[in-house]
């Protein structure tokens, strides 16, 4: 794949007015739709985690306190403006970059099917989970599917600028997920299937340099938190919930999997690829690289689309049509929108509550208070594990705060404080499983968290 | 004058058979070119037959031109550039009549400026060859050969010249930061160097940026390809121009032979070549290997007249003065064009503006696998050549010319005022001037392939060199950055400096970065964080990680795309490679205030691998 003598013919482009119509009408109902649920008060787990992250770390001055939390990409990106509505208009700009490049898709075929298979896949439950739910995982998306179409115009035009774009991209979204390095060392080892005569020297260089700029950005990571907090960080977010199950996957890509039983029913030597995405996913999940049923979802049919046969006969395109609309009224009807947890209401009641604490008087172990903190609007009352003089507020909390809080998440401080009042503190409330103790000294907060549970939008 | 046509004459005289005769035509018909030269070229006729019988043609006396005919005087009164122009010597003036020895048929113009140079004498004009017109000239012009040669750009406009290495704000600048820098470590050492840290990681910072975004805007430049294999097949030899290519060479006797017979493999009508081996006086044996080679008369032999000054542009200069070519190219010794390389270039220059001044080819190495220099000078190389020089291009940014297969309107180089002796970087020199004097320096898209240094000592010398002359050109075009901007724009006297003075810099800096680095990892100390603030530090670990890790992977693609699988792994020893960078920077850096113009010779014909066929 080295350079040609002559440039190739341009790719065909929709003109750029359709463009631009076509991407705002397939991603503003998407946007639209999150702003509305955020406005309802949902806030996602993920997106509430990226968020008290940021706010945190800006709220302390100091950009390092991000840590290393897995993946960065979303931290930095809402540094800018850490609010609920950053996440959801990055995740429709990511969803806009997708039907951009799908357009393009349907240009080059000639059709409108690969745009139909988007649409019936994003205008559903699961596309608004993804928008309002994960916008890491729709940028994800986004750069592996730009990497992916380099590498396929790497493949057809030999121009090394493709190659080298899709190498940067699919190292882009190792920032987004771990899967990045995945799919490009997949990309690089089916290159003999694409070309069968390739020599070993030409493969092992182009697969290394699909790999190197994904595992430089490993290497980067790695280096940094080794550097930053003395252990390598792994490419995990332990905040993440686990990945959904092959069924449930094979359930909801309904498309995916005509799509692939058309492509299988004429078999190439690159036929069999299709499958190595569904693939990836499986193992994905298993060693720990979680993803969403959205994520799986949108992945495969964006697998789907770039499969599909240019010489499809109408038929055929009508009833994969018809298959992609059929599964997004099902979809429609059978998944849940996104709706808050009872702990939710919960959690958010106490944050109000605690809101105008003085700071750092309250002191909590945010390792067990992931919901607290997702609805708390600032991070200022709170001592938390990486401020400064938190062991020794745990050591002796009567000397450096004047609340300590338990929350219902799990074990370790908090739950200690829920079993053994702290020393010199009385007990001034408890409320679905979280507990608030305070110095003798200090006033107690009159709350009553029935009541601001209920005002709370 | 006799009506005869050349042919017919030369024929008649015994000179031509009739069967040499029709294959000249044939090969005229192809070319267009005068019969003559295509007679010449082809091995057909001597020089000497050839100018006698044109001087029966004409109706002129022909004349062998020895030096002691010359009567200098006589001959010093015309000026060297008409001199040269005119192909045409005065021989002697004894007050009335004027003798004048020509290698062409006279002109009017010549006649006129003749009389006006010489005023109330009669002129006799004969008729001589083309050697013999060139060693007169050699020999009655030597002194003003030299000062042209040598002082000619300086006396043009010493602003452009490197003859001064500092000026003396220059000088006051230098030492003034010196002792700011020292008195500042002196009172507050901390915060001086922070002030320093700055600077320095926001240059690294320019610079990682600056050469990714072109290396990038070069790799994608291949999407569109300039001048493709059709378009030299479809080109009409007709049409093409008279070509010169300069060779300047020195104590290159193991190499020369095989130049010579690289040139012989142009696609180029070797009628329509000019070909001006130049060598250096104290450099007998390179000519004597010259002159075994036997090459065709389409190549002639310059000796560079001594002077104070012996570097690789001043024998330009001369080669210049002596070119007849409508285009210019200089190849160096060990060179390896690819055939159709001239053809491109005239290609670009008809397609190209009318401001083109130069266009570049690709260098790369025929040696590239010989051992680690080699391959890592290829990797850098490919780089330089197949990416940063198409992406400054793309992007309308000053391109350093590299030293050799670069080709010129011969006629702007000369307004120019040709290379810059004193710079012992003439090329990269020669480009930004172009670039200041409103020209452009394209790129096209053919390769000469020449010898990697690959003893290490070699290397050190030539990249000193290049990096000194790096510095000497920063310096001169520093001189007065407002006439800088002024005159190439904002954006492109920006690029200039991330380049050409940046680089340089950078090397000399990189070790200090390196050293704090390791420093760090091997005592973590808490000394270094009062220098590096957070927003410093993340700006350092940029450069540091993302910075490495873009440089080797554009440096990846750019062997790749040359299909030296073997090497793409190879760009991962970089960071190492850079550091013999630095090492021949600090040599660079002591040899600007103490040798500045010192030509260090890289010696060639060391490898033992071949060129490609």
């Amino acid at each position: 794949m080295a350079s040609p003598d002559t440039a190739p013919r341009a790719e065909p482009r929709a003109p750029w007015g359709l463009r631009v119509a076509v991407v705002v009408l397939v991603a503003l109902p998407l946007v639209l739709a999150a702003a509305g649920l955020a406005q309802d008060g949902w806030l996602s787990d993920t997106h509430g985690a990226f968020l008290h992250r940021v706010r945190f770390a800006l709220e302390r001055g100091r950009l390092e306190l991000l840590g290393f939390e897995y993946p960065p990409l979303p931290f930095l990106l809402l540094v800018p403006w850490p609010h609920v509505a950053m996440t959801w208009l990055l995740g429709g700009l990511a969803v806009a970059g997708l039907a951009w490049l799908v357009l393009d898709e349907c240009t080059d075929r000639r059709s409108m099917l690969p745009l139909v298979l988007l649409v019936a896949a994003l205008w559903t439950p699961i596309g608004l989970h993804l928008v309002s739910g994960d916008f890491n995982e729709a940028l994800g998306l986004l750069a592996l599917f730009i990497g992916w179409r380099h590498y396929r115009r790497w493949w057809s035009t030999r121009q090394t600028i493709h190659g080298l774009y899709a190498g940067l991209w699919l190292g882009f979204a190792f920032y987004t997920s771990p899967i990045g390095l995945a799919v490009a060392l997949i990309a690089g080892a089916v290159l003999p299937l694409v070309f069968p005569r390739l020599q070993i020297p030409p493969f092992a260089s182009q697969l290394s340099l699909l790999v190197f700029p994904g595992a430089a950005a490993a290497a980067t990571w790695a280096y940094l938190s080794w550097v930053f907090i003395g252990r390598v960080a792994l490419p995990f977010s332990p905040w993440e919930p686990g990945s959904p199950d092959l069924w449930t996957i094979l359930i909801w890509t309904i498309p995916f999997l005509a799509v692939a039983a058309v492509v299988l029913s004429r078999p190439r030597a690159t036929t069999a690829g299709i499958l190595l995405p569904l693939i990836l996913l499986v193992g994905a999940g298993r060693i720990g690289w979680h993803y969403s049923l959205a994520f799986a979802v949108l992945m495969l049919t964006l697998v789907a689309i770039v499969a599909l046969p240019r010489d499809l006969d109408r038929l055929t395109r009508a009833v994969l049509g018809v298959v992609a609309v059929v599964q997004a009224v099902v979809a429609w009807r059978v998944l849940p929108l996104p709706r808050l947890a009872e702990e939710d209401l919960a959690a958010r009641a106490v944050a109000a509550a605690l809101a105008t604490a003085p700071p750092r008087s309250v002191l909590l172990d945010d390792r067990y208070a992931e919901r607290l903190l997702k609805w708390s609007p600032s991070l200022e009352p709170y001592l938390l594990t990486r401020d400064t003089g938190f062991e020794l507020a745990v050591a002796r909390p009567v000397s450096a705060v004047q609340y300590v809080l338990a929350t219902p998440d799990g074990e370790g401080l908090t739950l200690d404080a829920d079993v053994h009042p702290p020393p010199g503190f009385i007990r001034t409330w408890s409320w679905e499983g979280y507990t608030l103790w305070r110095r003798a000294d200090v006033p107690t907060p009159s709350v009553r968290f029935d009541v601001l549970a209920g005002r709370l939008p | 004058m006799s009506s005869t046509r050349l042919g017919d004459l030369l024929v008649a005289r015994g000179l031509l058979t009739p069967v040499q005769r029709a294959a000249a035509l044939v090969q005229q018909r192809r070319t267009g070119e005068r019969l003559g030269r295509v007679l010449l070229t082809m091995g057909f006729v001597s020089r000497v037959d050839l100018a006698r019988t044109l001087a029966a043609q004409w109706g002129r006396e022909f004349v062998l031109v020895e030096p002691t005919m010359v009567d200098p005087v006589a001959a010093r009164r015309f000026p060297l550039d008409a001199t040269m122009s005119f192909r045409a010597v005065p021989l002697t003036d004894d007050g009335t009549t004027v003798v004048v020895a020509s290698a062409e048929e006279p002109q009017p113009a010549l006649i006129e400026t003749l009389e006006v140079v010489y005023p109330g004498r009669a002129l006799d004009i004969r008729i001589t060859t083309e050697w013999d017109i060139d060693r007169a000239i050699s020999v009655t012009h030597r002194r003003q050969l030299v000062d042209a040669s040598i002082y000619g750009l300086y006396f043009r406009d010493q602003a452009e010249s490197a003859y001064t290495v500092f000026t003396p704000a220059q000088y006051l600048g230098f030492v003034v930061l010196a002792l700011g820098i020292l008195a500042g470590l002196w009172a507050q050492p901390v915060f001086t160097l922070l002030m320093l840290n700055v600077p320095v990681t926001l240059l690294f910072l320019a610079v990682v940026v600056f050469r990714t975004i072109v290396g990038v805007s070069g790799a994608a430049a291949e999407t569109q390809i300039v001048i493709s294999t059709d378009d030299v097949r479809a080109l009409d030899e007709r049409t093409l121009p008279v070509y010169t290519i300069l060779v300047p060479v020195f104590r290159e006797a193991n190499v020369i032979g095989n130049l010579i017979r690289a040139i012989g493999e142009l696609d180029y009508p070797i009628d329509k070549l000019d070909v001006l081996v130049l060598f250096e006086e104290n450099d007998p044996e390179t000519l004597a290997a010259a002159k075994a080679a036997a090459p065709g008369a389409h190549v002639r032999f310059m000796v560079v007249p001594a002077g104070e000054l012996q570097t690789k542009p001043k024998a330009c200069n001369v080669g210049l003065l002596y070119a007849q070519g409508e285009h210019l190219v200089i190849y160096d010794a060990e060179d390896r064009p690819e055939p159709d390389q001239l053809k491109k270039a005239v290609l670009a220059f008809r397609r190209g503006p009318s401001r083109l001044a130069c266009v570049q080819a690709a260098l790369n190495y025929y040696n590239w696998n010989e051992n680690f220099l080699t391959r890592m000078f290829t990797l850098e190389y490919s780089f330089w050549f197949d990416y940063l020089l198409p992406g400054l291009d793309r992007l309308r940014l000053p391109i350093p010319l590299g030293g050799t297969s670069n080709h010129f309107r011969t006629a702007v180089l000369r307004e120019l005022g040709g290379w810059d002796p004193f710079n012992v970087t003439e090329d990269a020199d020669l480009g930004i001037r172009a670039a200041m004097h409103g020209y452009r320096v394209g790129i096209i898209n053919s390769t000469t392939y020449e010898e990697a240094n690959k003893r290490l000592g070699n290397w050190l010398r030539q990249r000193s060199r290049w990096i000194k002359g790096y510095m000497q050109t920063a310096l001169v075009f520093s001189r007065d950055p407002i006439a800088l901007v002024r005159r190439a724009g904002l954006r492109q006297a920006l690029g200039f400096m991330l380049l050409i003075a940046g680089t340089p810099l950078i090397f000399l800096l990189q070790p200090i970065a390196i050293g704090l680095t390791i420093g760090w990892l091997v005592t973590r100390t808490q000394a270094l964080a009062p220098i590096f603030p957070p927003w410093l530090l993340y700006l350092s670990l940029f450069n540091l990680l993302l910075g490495n890790a873009l440089a080797i992977y554009v440096n990846m693609f750019a062997v790749f795309k040359r299909r030296l699988h073997v090497l793409v792994l190879f760009a991962l020893f970089n960071p190492f490679y850079w550091i013999l960078h630095s090492i021949a920077a600090v040599k660079a850096l002591g040899q600007l205030f103490t040798r500045p113009y010192f030509w260090e010779k890289t010696v060639h014909g060391l490898t033992r691998h071949g060129a490609p066929g």
